[in-house]
């Protein structure tokens, strides 16, 4: 008895499946990434993962029909007062949060579970939020005349305040220049951080850690909970530890008006001049070939890590060069040589602090600089006209679901299966996809077009540029055969991708299009660590 | 473990939440998924299943309250429902198959009697699985396991010694290693 209970203790002990640490890490960065980019969460700028090809298309939200009467109101409004961009007094049925003066890169509009690039002169609505992308950030103007410079990978809304205009910045960094308020207060609010103004020039920032405010010019009110505080210029205060330090100039060294502000407070606060500044780059890295021959891998900055697992130089171009949150496919690296695409790195590199408070476009920088330092590589960007793939409705227009109520923005995920297994009930907004070898079947109700063009996009060897300005849900059960793999049996055809999409009214009609590219003008095999 | 859903509302991020959540719990899914299921590809599956549905709605109450034994609880029930899925597919029934198709010949090889074990864990019922990974896998005392699922030490010895003779019966039948 005592031997056999031994006997079961021992299988169990040697036999029981165990797995390395490794392999549970790497298992888990793969699914994490995968519920990233399957989900809503793929609008959200991240800090820790991305990878390669995929991501949230640019699509047409249903603002235009809004804005386009908004806009002629701007428009004219503009003419007649461009200094202080808005007249003194505005009719408060338009709602207008802001307006863009300027984008050097990308800005998006989220509104109603859609989104949509903005340009100089488009108008933001009150109670809506924007994001900017690489490289640098956009300006935006108040109606009071104040001006927002917003970093790269920056995220606010503008809102209402009881006494004034507001601005809540839920990640990156902003610049306020704030106009003269006339008996009210502009407010900026993080998660943690109240600032109020009546008239100044002032830094704020939030990362995964804290919230920072830091006064340039003029004075600030900052509340944290239930204290408060009044900083002058030269002053920052964070909310990790609510107490005055002396500002930190590369805290806005990223501003396009860095030189002035540090004139200023050169004058006010008697803060020296900093050092020109460096490109970001790593404290350390190590890169190794990998000859596994294994098909997966991935990018993810963990911890205080940069990790780059069996990714190939195209990889880490398009993770690198990508331009924000846009679409950036491998065709868009232009020039790479063959072993790009076919020789496997293992990266590992010291970021020198948590990978959560270093903003995404900084990590991509950083990630240019070791590939210059360490792949000797040469690049640029351009603008070039590439074919891509027009998203338009065909005659009859696009087939509704019966129920337009949108959907909760949490239940947009797409949710991987393979035929044969058992189906989880899909809630509304979400898609099922399900794979078998000969074709793919997409299942889902009250989808939106942005999940619709993101699963084309998954499908697709051009960008697809949504050209409905349609902002309907639509109730899918199309399939579709698959690119690659067997032929499906002749007595069942399967449609094309093409021709299913076409069962929801819409078509895809090849086009040409100005994206952004990298041009690699030289390269080599990295150096030895 | 925060409170996620004050976190949700003060933080305004609630992505923030979910990633949290998945990383400090992400290797005690894997490691107990591919531990019953005995595959990298089930294991990363039953990881994903899980994390999706709190993706497509609000934390449950039960997650708030204690996030590690309700995600280690889906993640055995998951894993024991792929392991048997996998067991119907391959039109094996019962016990008694289990072990004369799984040992047609008399197993030799780590692999053969990994595959025995998989299967007679498929025959234990859920909290019997949950006690026998936490000591066997993740390398829990009884101690601590029973104050982990709210129970007596008694119990979880009285489980375990079940458990183990209940697998020693199953790979004992015709063509079994024991």
């Amino acid at each position: 008895m005592r031997r056999n209970r031994n006997t079961a203790e021992e299988i169990l002990d040697k036999h029981l499946p165990r797995v390395s640490d490794e392999h549970v890490a790497s298992a888990g960065e793969r699914v994490l990434y995968r519920l990233h980019h399957t989900s809503p969460r793929a609008s959200i700028p991240s800090s820790g993962t991305a990878i390669e090809d995929l991501g949230i298309p640019r699509t047409a939200g249903g603002w235009w029909p809004i804005l386009a009467g908004v806009a002629a109101v701007v428009a004219v409004a503009l003419v007649l007062s461009f200094s202080g961009m808005f007249p003194a007094k505005r009719s408060p049925a338009l709602a207008v949060g802001a307006v863009v003066e300027s984008v050097d890169g990308t800005l998006h509009l989220d509104s109603g579970g859609s989104s949509r690039a903005l340009r100089a002169g488009d108008v933001i609505p009150r109670g809506d939020s924007v994001r900017s992308g690489a490289p640098r950030g956009a300006v935006l103007a108040l109606p009071d005349g104040s001006r927002i410079e917003m970093r790269a990978d920056s995220e606010l809304r503008v809102e209402t305040a009881n006494d004034g205009a507001g601005i809540r910045l839920r990640q990156g960094s902003v610049i306020v220049k704030a106009a003269k308020q006339r008996g009210g207060h502009l407010y900026v609010r993080t998660v943690d951080l109240s600032a109020s103004v009546v008239g100044t020039v002032f830094m704020v920032s939030v990362d995964a850690l804290s919230s920072r405010v830091g006064v340039i010019e003029g004075e600030v009110r900052v509340r944290d909970g239930h204290s408060a505080v009044s900083l002058l210029p030269g002053e920052q205060i964070s909310s990790a530890r609510f107490s005055k330090e002396s500002i930190v100039t590369a805290t806005f060294a990223w501003s396009t008006h860095a030189s002035e502000y540090i004139a200023l407070l050169t004058r006010t606060a008697g803060v020296a001049a900093p050092p020109p500044a460096q490109k970001p780059s790593f404290e350390v890295a190590s890169i190794k070939r990998n000859l596994s021959g294994l098909a997966n891998g991935g990018i993810s900055p963990r911890g205080d890590r940069f990790l780059a697992t069996n990714a190939t130089l195209k990889t880490l171009l398009v993770y690198a060069y990508r331009p924000g949150n846009e679409q950036f496919l491998r065709d868009q690296v232009i020039g790479a040589p063959g072993w790009s695409d076919t020789d496997h790195f293992d990266i590992e590199a010291k970021l020198g602090a948590d990978a959560r408070s270093i903003p995404f476009s900084q990590m991509r920088e950083m990630v240019i600089s070791l590939l210059e330092k360490r792949f000797q590589l040469r690049a640029h960007r351009e603008t070039r006209e590439l074919p891509v793939y027009n998203l338009v409705l065909v005659k009859n227009g696009p087939k509704l679901s019966s129920d337009q109520t949108p959907p909760p923005q949490s239940q947009a995920f797409i949710n991987f299966v393979s035929e044969g297994e058992a189906l989880l009930p899909m809630p509304r907004g979400a898609v099922q996809m399900i794979e078998s070898p000969v074709r793919t079947m997409l299942t889902g109700t009250a989808v939106p077009m942005s999940m619709v063009v993101t699963l084309l996009q998954g499908r697709s060897d051009r960008i697809i540029l949504n050209k409905t300005d349609f902002n309907g849900l639509f109730d899918i059960d199309v399939q579709f055969a698959k690119d690659s793999g067997p032929v499906p049996p002749p007595e069942t055809p399967i449609p094309t991708l093409f021709s299913a999409i076409g069962e929801l009214g819409l078509k895809l009609e090849s086009g040409k299009a100005a994206l952004p590219v990298v041009i690699v003008d030289s390269v080599r095999p990295p150096s030895a660590n | 473990m925060p409170n996620l859903t004050l976190a949700t509302v003060t933080r305004e991020n609630p992505y923030q939440e979910f990633d949290d959540l998945f990383r400090q719990h992400y290797r005690l899914i894997y490691r107990t998924a591919f531990a019953v299921t005995g595959r990298s590809e089930d294991a990363e599956d039953v990881l994903q299943t899980i994390f999706v549905r709190l993706l497509g709605q609000e934390f449950p109450p039960d997650l708030e309250k204690n996030p590690r034994a309700y995600l280690y609880r889906a993640a055995v029930n998951a894993s024991l429902n792929t392991l048997r899925s996998r067991r119907r597919h391959t039109q094996i029934l019962d016990a008694g198959e289990i072990a004369s198709v799984a040992g047609t010949a008399k197993a030799e090889s780590d692999d053969e009697i990994q595959k025995q074990l998989l299967h007679a864990i498929g025959e234990l019922n859920t909290r019997a699985v949950e006690i026998l990974v936490l000591r066997y896998v993740h390398n829990y005392s009884d101690a601590e396991i029973a104050k982990m699922l709210g129970t007596t030490r008694g119990t979880i010895a009285v489980s375990l010694f079940r458990s183990r003779a209940r697998i020693k019966k199953l790979m004992r039948a015709p063509g079994g290693t024991l």
